[in-house]
Formats: C-alpha cells, structure tokens, sequence
C-alpha cells in the first residue's frame, strides 16, 4: 500500500514550470488600441454619461474599483466583485462565471447590464456616430460604428493591459536575486500547500473554474457557473481568479467579502485546500504574493 | 468569315485548334492544382482535430497527474479555430452537405467534450491536492495519533480503496463510506485534528471522484474522433474519383493535343516535299527551251521564261503586259497555284 501510494505521489507531483512568465508583449492593432483606450475612458458608453470602463476598472490601481461590489449608474449596486482588468487577456474565459468566451464578447456585457451602465447599442451607436469617434471609426472599419467594432476595440487596448516583469517573472526568466529568500519560502509553501494545483499556468489562474468551498462549504448565495448551465454540478463553481497584482485588488473573492490578503490566504487554506496553516507559514505566501506584481501597463505610460 | 476560315489551310487552322487548347490545359491544371491543394488543407486540419481529440481524451483519462491548464486551454482554442476553419474549407467541396452535417455534430460533440475537460482540469486539481495532502496527514497520524492497530488499518484501508476507486473501475464507494463514517467517530471521540483534516479530504476526494465518473459516463457516447475518421474516409474516396476523372481529362487532353501535333508535323513535312516539288518544277519551267508563259485572269503576263524572252515573241511585251492573243487555259493544276503566286 505504501509503496503504491508512494509511487502515486510521484506522479502526482512530477510536474515543471507550473507557473510561466507573462509575454512582454501582446500582438495588437495601434489604431484600434488608441480608439479602444479613449471608448474605455469615455463615460459616454453608458445611457446617462456617468460610467465609464474605467469607473470599475482602475488601470492605476489593480484593474478593479477596489469596492466590495461595484457601482453602476444611479447609484445601483452590482450582486459581484469586480474583477481585475489587468492581464485578463491571458484568462481562458471572462467574468467570474465564464459566460464570455473572450475579451470582445466580455466588453459587451456592462454596456447593456441595467445596473452597469444600462446603456443599449442601438442608443450608443446613435449617441457616438454624433461626435467625431464617427470618423475615427470610419477611419478603421469599412462599416463604421457597430456593436461589433465598439466591443473589438475596447477589447484591443484591453489586450494591452499586461503587467509584466513583475519581480517574480524576472525570477523566473533566472534573476534569482529579483524575489526575497522569504518570498522564495512562500512560493515552496504555495506549491507544497496545495495553492498551486489551482493557481498556476502564466496568469497564476484564470485557466480553470473550480468550487467555492471545496473542503468545507461556504455560506454563499452566488451559484457561479450554474447559473449558465444549469448542471447540478456546477453549484458554486466559479472562474479561478489569477493571482497577479493580488496585492492590489483587495477586496478578495466573487463576493468581495475579504478585504485583507492574509485573511484571504487562511480562508483559502481552511475552505479550499483543507489544510491547517501558521501565521509565519501565511505572512510567507503573502510575501510571495506581492513579488506577482507587475509594472504599470506600457499602454497607459 | 466562313469563306475565311475556308481560305486558311489545314496546318494554320490546326495550329489555332492547338493555340486554343492550350489555355483549357492551363485552366485544367489549375483547378486539379487547386483540387489537391484544398484536400491537403482539409486533410491536415482533419489530422490535427484527430491529434487534438487524442489529446483531450489523454487528459480526460489520466490518472492525479498535475499539468499546466494554459496548454489544454491552448488546445482547446485551436481545435474550436481549426473546426471552424474545417467547416469554411469544406463548403467548397462536392458533397458539402454530407460534410457540414457531420461537422455539426463533431461541434455538438466537442461542447459536451469541452464540458468533461473543464470538470477534469477542476476535479483533478482538487484530488491532486487531497491525495498529496492525504500521505502526508497518514504519516502524523502514524506519529501523533492514539489509535489501535486496527483502527489505523481502517484508516490504511480507506486510503488504498480511495486510490482503487480513483485508478480503476473498482466500485468501492459504498465500503468507503462506511469506514469514513468511522473515522467520523475516532475523530470525534479523539478531539484529533490530524483524523478531522483526514476525514474532511477523504470525504471530500471520494464525493469528487464519484462526481469525475458520473461526468464521464454522461458523456461516453462521443464520436469527434471517428466523425472525423467517416470525413477523412469519405474525402479520401471523393478526392481518388476527383482525381481519377481529372487524371483521364488530363489525358484526353493530351492525346487530342498530340494528335493535333502529330498531324500538323505531317502536314508540314508534307507541305516541304510539295514545296521541293514545286521548285522542281519552277526550274523546269525557268530552264525549259519552250517558251513559257503565264497570265493572270485579267489576260496579264504574270510570268515569262528565259526562253521566251530570248524568242522575243513579244518584242514589246513582257511581264504586266495585256496578252490579248494568248488563250488562257484554266490552270487547274494545283501545283501551279504556287508558281504565280511566287512571281
């Protein structure tokens, strides 16, 4: 039995490069970036002119609104935290449920969401082809304004919104000087604890969905994935967010419910990976942690 | 223009048949160019598909082995851009119907396979994680627990029918949870962490093991791999008939344009003796002691030999003059016709 079990593990744990360095760059379209780059700050996307990307997406300070649930126009508030626009080119799917298969697809959604910016297409192409984006549009689409070149440019500079050399990259790229022995101890923790199995590939996840509460179940009103499919199974399975400039995006989770990345790193191990952890051993992975962030995208220099 | 065409002789007017068939070769090599060309795409896109449906049913089947999600994701994204690309090449091919029906369904397929891989890709993080964590909680359990020989082989016991349960088919799920149900109760009883944690994942593994394989059985029925087999094989038999009327028009083509060769070379080989034959005859008229002459229908001298110059029969006369007295006999000798024309 032991040597059976021991032979397992090996398996098990014989993996490489689970965690990869970011592209330093991202193939893109200049014309459509600086096009997307003024839609994403423009308040005019949304039905009364007050929301705008940017609103719920702070370039300069994580990608996200930094709010438990963000605010949309009149003040309504969303049912879900908001997540980091940052690097979200590199997730397998958009939003916490995955319904968008891509950025474009993704872009489309708060425009229309009633509490988002409650806008509609029709209105907005309207409203844009009155103020001179008509001609910069012309400039780059044969047919002009359309919800398919509104949504593809926005998600054009969104593909620019990468963080790389983050000091972790460059440890992996061989700068064994760019992390701290102590951040070096809470990447062997972040493996050995199990985090990894979850959080790895380039983005540190975002390329799987999994439970919420997995070992132990958590109190939680949001299905997740099953309101897409609506498979039994699917019950409070969400997106597994990447963990790059997680130290900037607090508060944590699909319902914003931790503010501080320490309690966020006890609840993962109590509910998730099961796993008794000290407080040396979690001040470690947060350590660790705060070497995933990245500099300022390019884009916004 | 008929009286035109009629005026042309055989060897131009089959040198015009050759020059116009020329571009119908042309055009013919094309479109078999073209033909193969696009088998080769839709046969390479279909190996790839294949080669990524093994992968997928690789991953789909491994057992606890921990990989980077960023390369099945990567795959998954290639075989949904190589279908699509499938389906926009194969509405160019003849049976285009058979064929997008058949894509169809590999598209519905491959949904249902998509589904099996996002749920393996979780599932497998989470017994991954259980398993490893499981080994290292038996060995403190061994080292700090205060349970009996035989309450730790239950424990010994339950781990191995796990892995059992996860490695192979064997259904031990029942007997699992009944032990679990005791080591619920050395836990209690104990107030021992080490058992709570053991208990937790080990319930927590064996539900999602479970879950793994009911996911599995309810997409067993898949066929991506031998849709795309039937669709390989049915183009493989399309493109031989393609080939094989391409091939006998090709050859057509060619016998018919090496006839037209053959017969013009004839022609013109024919055409070099007649014109030595003429200038046989051309020397024999030139060089004759008779006088000869020759007029045109106008009753004009078109043509004088040396003897007649010298017989002066015409002291004033000569080539262009009006031979009133001279009888024209109707040159119907065919041979002739290239001597006035000549002078």
């Amino acid at each position: 039995m032991k040597y059976f079990l021991v032979i397992f593990m090996l398996f098990t744990t014989a993996y490489s490069d689970p965690i990869t360095p970011l592209p330093r760059i991202v193939d893109t379209d200049p014309q459509k970036v600086a096009l997307g780059k003024d839609l994403f700050f423009d308040p005019i996307l949304s039905k009364d002119g007050t929301i705008s990307c940017a609103t719920c997406h702070d370039i300069f300070n994580g990608g996200d609104d930094g709010q438990k649930v963000s605010t949309g126009i009149r003040n309504q508030k969303g049912s879900i935290n908001a997540p980091t626009v940052l690097n979200a080119i590199f997730n397998f799917r958009q939003f916490w449920d995955g319904r968008a298969k891509d950025l474009q697809e993704q872009a489309a959604g708060p425009i229309e969401n009633p509490i988002e910016m409650g806008n509609s297409f029709e209105n907005l192409i309207k409203k844009l082809n009155s103020t001179p984006y008509r001609d910069r549009f012309s400039q780059i689409y044969k047919d002009g304004i359309t919800k398919e070149n509104i949504t593809d440019a926005i998600a054009e500079f969104e593909k620019t919104l990468i963080t790389p050399d983050s000091p972790f990259d460059r440890y992996l790229r061989g700068d064994q000087k760019a992390i701290t022995p102590e951040q070096k101890e809470g990447y062997r923790l972040f493996q050995t604890k199990g985090c990894i199995a979850c959080h790895h590939g380039r983005n540190v996840g975002g390329n799987m969905y999994n439970k919420f509460g997995i070992i132990l179940a958590v109190k939680d009103n949001h299905l997740g994935r099953y309101n897409i499919t609506h498979n039994e199974s699917d019950k409070h399975f969400f997106k597994v967010p990447s963990l790059r400039n997680i130290a900037n995006t607090a508060p944590y989770f699909h319902n914003g419910s931790v503010s501080d990345l320490k309690e966020a790193v006890y609840f993962m191990a109590k509910h998730q990976i099961g796993r008794p952890i000290s407080e040396e051993e979690v001040s470690k992975i947060v350590a660790f942690l705060h070497a995933l962030t990245g500099d300022i995208p390019a884009s916004m220099e | 223009m008929f009286k035109k065409l009629k005026s042309l002789d055989l060897i131009t007017l089959l040198l015009f048949v050759f020059l116009a068939a020329i571009p119908l070769v042309i055009f013919t090599v094309k479109t078999l160019n073209e033909n193969i060309r696009l088998f080769s795409q839709q046969s390479d896109t279909i190996t790839k598909l294949k080669l990524l449906d093994k992968d997928f049913h690789y991953f789909a089947s491994q057992q606890g082995v921990f990989s980077n999600y960023d390369e099945i994701n990567t795959k998954i994204a290639s075989f949904q851009q190589n279908l699509t690309y499938l389906k926009s090449i194969m509405e160019k091919s003849k049976n285009q119907n058979y064929y997008l029906v058949k894509i169809e369904k590999i598209a519905h397929d491959f949904q249902r396979k998509t589904r099996l891989l996002e749920k393996t890709k979780s599932y497998n993080s989470i017994i991954i994680n259980s398993l490893n964590y499981l080994h290292d909680l038996e060995k403190n359990i061994r080292k700090y627990s205060a349970l009996t020989d035989k309450e730790y082989m239950l424990l010994d016991d339950t781990l191995f029918m796990s892995l059992q349960f996860y490695t192979n088919n064997t259904d031990t799920f029942e007997h699992i949870k009944k032990n679990l149900t005791k080591i619920k109760y050395f836990a209690d009883r104990d107030n021992d962490n080490y058992l709570i944690y053991f208990y937790r994942h080990e319930s927590s593994l064996v539900k999602i093991i479970a879950d793994l394989k009911k996911e599995k059985k309810l997409v067993h029925n898949l066929h991506i791999y031998s849709h795309l087999d039937t669709i390989y094989k049915e183009l493989q038999k399309d493109f031989k008939n393609y080939l094989f009327i391409g091939k006998s028009l090709m050859i057509t083509i060619m016998l018919f344009l090496g006839s037209l060769l053959v017969a013009i070379l004839y022609l013109h080989r024919k055409s070099i003796e007649q014109k030595k034959e003429l200038g046989a005859y051309k020397y024999a008229i030139e060089n004759s002691d008779n006088s000869i002459v020759i007029t045109n229908l106008n009753k004009e001298i078109t043509f004088v030999n040396e003897a007649f110059e010298r017989d002066r029969l015409y002291k004033e006369g000569g080539v262009g003059t009006e031979s009133k007295n001279i009888k024209i006999k109707s040159s119907r000798s065919n041979t002739l016709r290239p001597v006035k024309q000549s002078t």
